[in-house]
């Protein structure tokens, strides 16, 4: 599913690492999830959403063409 | 070192190291012999120093540390599902063996396989109670 990890983590100028310190997951999951290779889970989603102060339907993109990405 | 790395070190390479130390006592104990004791702990505590010089590799560093977070978790979930799939075959298809060979009263694989599908029943008896 395609979303929005990346482009808003760049936005803010912080690293996969500042950004997975600020989540307490490691930085390899910041990455993965940037590049659609894990699912968050939703207590994971939710907190994705409230850190960059937007909502998990904005961040993740679950219509077909998102779904269709990888 | 802060308390979360040492519960990381102490679920990685400190289990590996103390496995290490627990299987060359065992295997003296069992005498096993001194340089079948040493390979035995030296594979194991090689194991545990890989765990620890790799740890930046994302798989060792999920293999070192399955609490690290909800990826790591998940992951090591699957895995274990898969392996236990793969027993679970391994131990069906050896039983049927040993029944096809008459050897049903001494198999080890039927307390294999009923130590696997009671543990089994009852995991998923707990995981299914609690939604």
């Amino acid at each position: 599913m395609r979303n929005r990890v990346r482009e808003l983590r760049s936005a803010r100028g912080l690293s996969q690492g500042d950004l997975a310190g600020h989540l307490k997951v490691s930085r390899q999951t910041v990455n993965a999830i940037e590049t659609e290779r894990y699912m968050p889970s939703l207590p994971l989603a939710l907190a994705l959403a409230r850190f960059f102060g937007t909502t998990v339907e904005d961040m993740f993109d679950d219509t077909e063409s998102g779904r269709s990405s990888k | 070192m802060s308390n979360n790395k040492i519960a990381a070190f102490m679920y990685g390479p400190g289990a590996a190291f103390v496995l290490a130390v627990v299987i060359f006592a065992v295997a003296l104990l069992g005498h096993v012999g001194v340089g079948l004791a040493l390979l035995m702990a030296g594979v194991m505590a090689a194991y545990g120093v890989v765990l620890l010089v790799a740890r930046r590799w994302d798989f060792i560093g999920v293999l070192a540390a399955p609490g690290q977070d909800e990826r790591a978790w998940t992951a090591h979930m699957r895995a274990a599902a898969a392996a236990g799939q793969v027993m679970a075959a391994v131990i069906v298809i050896n039983f049927l063996w040993d029944v096809l060979h008459g050897n049903v009263d001494h198999s080890q694989w039927s307390w294999l396989g009923a130590v696997f599908g009671l543990t089994y029943l009852l995991a998923l008896l707990v995981v299914v109670r609690r939604g």
